[in-house]
């Protein structure tokens, strides 16, 4: 007789079941390590001038072609694409751990008489606030003066909008499982809240806030190129792949097409391992699978 | 109903309210418009008298504290009046005269978007919810896959590129840059025409992002209705799937998208920004790029003021339909 499952092994064997999470986690591998290598080997830099050759398409020497400022668009791609990854998977964990700490919080006092009802009030109010303010402009107005100390600010930056819609999330399963007789149980053992959050209800939202990291490093990617793309985001000695699509020219494709396709296939990748996980995770979900 | 609206419509009064005048907080905190004053913006230094004027007719002299700012621009916001522009631009035009130029352009962007990608994302979402795993249901299941893993700004060059290409091949194409053409005489026929040939493209790419996000959460929606037991039992009666679906799960399922409504106008809104800048529209997103990089804080306030307003009126829209749909919230 075989040994029995454990709980890490099932889920490793059901993620990996699904040929979506074998072409995401390869995609995504892949795209790490060319994001790492390329620009080590690749002989110009992301700001390298070749004005000779500006605006001719991709060459052996310019693999993606050369845009009007005379710059590789390759080494700004490969370039960009390492500062995307950064602030993507850094904004996703950010945003997941407020997220997490707003929820669970919220959740947990919104039951403990009256001044837990009016902490949790606060909190749920602050969250509808969020919601409703313009993060694009509030995001436009904050990030120049923050690029100028690092271009890292953008992560914080960016987990400040972001984290509203899974604190709802985590706040309504919190509330649920604050209801059940083992998180009762510990409470009037006389365990701490923040022991007992750790202990019970955190590992019974794990799944929750994994598959929404996930997503979110993808969400990150996009909300971030996008800002650099309107000249708001990454700024001058670094260049993101948002930066990078600023210089497009719709009458030399190849100045584009690179880019976007590089940007594409590292959002499906993390896309396709988040849905694989979210069916790994929860075997329950295949009724509401998007 | 009248008081579930009225309370709801104060809430996001003061809502609106909070979030434009910690905008002119911010705003008036971080921005530094005196700077046009000084080097190297100013070539000569200019006189203290002519500063402070300058300064106080527009209501940003650094002098005077952050809270009177703010007291002032609120006096003027009570009287109807957002202020001048300011920034590194002398020009002194009234941010209210500058929002009622651009709102038309922007605005029929933002509707047209919405209404049309909400309309068609909640018929695909029932279309792939009913007629699950056929080759519809996976194609659109595909496509909005592919449009929510793409920045708006790539869905508008492919688009660009698209028209592009067909005006190489064919020589006719739509218009890709401005919303009118200055050279045709204004209400004759061809400028109408242009209008609505240049409104096409920017429409395609609100739609898609529309559409997308939409058919996704109507999807999850409906198929959670298609699994209650009240649907069981109007199939039981005799039913068809879709019938059912129309006649008894369309109402229930799409209580939920009204939440969504508030959010996508928002959505469009930020859709609508890189619009305006990649099709070369003079409407209030170019405005929101233009006088936050200018520093003009009395500008920056008018946009985020008329966010708000848009954000207030599509959450009351939604409630509104919610209230419709839904007869336990009234």
């Amino acid at each position: 007789m075989p040994a029995p499952l454990g709980r890490t092994a099932l889920i490793r064997r059901r993620f990996f079941r699904s040929s979506g999470a074998w072409i995401g986690l390869t995609t995504f591998v892949l795209l790490i390590l060319v994001a790492i290598f390329a620009p080590m080997i690749y002989q110009y830099g992301p700001f390298e001038r070749d004005l000779a050759n500006s605006l001719t398409g991709p060459t052996q020497y310019h693999w993606f072609g050369v845009n009007e400022n005379g710059l590789d668009i390759f080494a700004r791609t490969m370039q960009g694409l390492r500062i995307s990854l950064v602030i993507g998977i850094g904004t996703a964990i950010l945003t997941s751990l407020l997220a997490v700490l707003v929820g669970t919080v919220a959740g947990y006092v919104s039951s403990k008489g009256k001044w837990g009802a009016i902490a949790d009030g606060f909190l749920v109010n602050l969250t509808n606030l969020f919601l409703v303010v313009p993060a694009l402009l509030l995001m436009m107005l904050f990030s120049p003066a923050l690029q100028q100390a690092s271009w890292l600010w953008m992560i914080p930056l960016l987990s400040l909008f972001a984290w509203m819609l899974t604190a709802r999330v985590l706040r309504a399963m919190t509330q649920q499982l604050v209801r059940t007789e083992y998180v009762e149980a510990a409470k009037f053992m006389g365990v701490n809240p923040v022991v007992n959050i750790l202990r019970h209800i955190i590992p019974n939202i794990a799944s929750w806030i994994i598959i929404d990291t996930t997503l979110g490093v993808s969400a990150a990617i996009l909300g971030e190129t996008g800002l650099s793309f309107i000249g708001f985001g990454i700024q001058y000695p670094q260049v993101s792949l948002g930066t990078v699509l600023q210089d497009y020219n719709i009458s030399a494709p190849y100045t584009w097409i690179p880019p976007a396709m590089v940007l594409a296939a590292l959002v499906i990748s993390i896309n396709m391992m988040g849905e694989a996980l979210r069916d790994a995770l929860d075997p329950t979900s295949d009724s509401s699978r998007l | 109903m009248l008081r579930f609206m009225s309370i709801r419509t104060l809430t996001y009064l003061i809502l609106a309210f909070v979030a434009s005048s910690f905008a002119y907080l911010l705003a008036a905190g971080l921005m530094h418009p005196e700077a046009i004053l000084y080097p190297p913006i100013a070539k000569e230094p200019v006189p203290l008298e002519t500063a402070q004027q300058y300064l106080d007719a527009r209501n940003i002299n650094p002098d005077v504290p952050l809270f009177q700012r703010y007291a002032n621009w609120l006096g003027g916001l009570v009287r109807g009046d957002l202020g001048v522009t300011t920034g590194t631009n002398k020009a002194m035009v009234p941010v209210w005269e500058e929002l009622l130029n651009r709102v038309p352009i922007s605005l029929r962007l933002v509707l047209l978007g919405t209404i049309i990608g909400t309309v068609l994302g909640v018929a695909l979402g029932m279309v792939s919810a009913v007629r699950r795993r056929s080759i519809d249901d996976r194609a659109f299941t595909f496509g909005s896959f592919l449009i929510l893993a793409l920045p708006t700004p790539v869905i508008i060059l492919i688009v660009q590129q698209i028209n592009q290409g067909v005006l190489d091949l064919t020589g006719w194409g739509l218009p890709a840059i401005n919303p009118i053409n200055p050279l045709l005489e204004p209400g004759s026929w061809d400028a109408i025409s242009y209008q609505i040939k240049a409104l096409v493209m920017p429409t395609i790419v609100l739609t898609a992002t529309a559409a997308a996000s939409y058919s996704r959460y109507m999807k999850v929606t409906a198929l959670d209705v298609l699994g209650s037991d009240y649907l069981r039992t109007a199939r039981a009666k005799g039913l068809r799937r879709g019938q059912a679906m129309t006649r008894h799960g369309l109402r229930m399922a799409l209580i939920p998208m009204g939440q969504y409504f508030a959010f996508a106008v928002g959505a469009a809104f930020a859709g609508s920004l890189f619009v305006e800048l990649m099709f070369n529209w003079q409407g209030i997103g170019r405005f929101a790029i233009s006088s936050i990089s200018l520093a003009d804080v009395n500008g920056t306030v008018g946009v985020v003021l008329y966010t708000a307003v848009l954000t207030l009126l599509s959450a009351t829209l939604a409630d509104f339909l919610q209230g419709v749909l839904d007869p336990r919230v009234r």
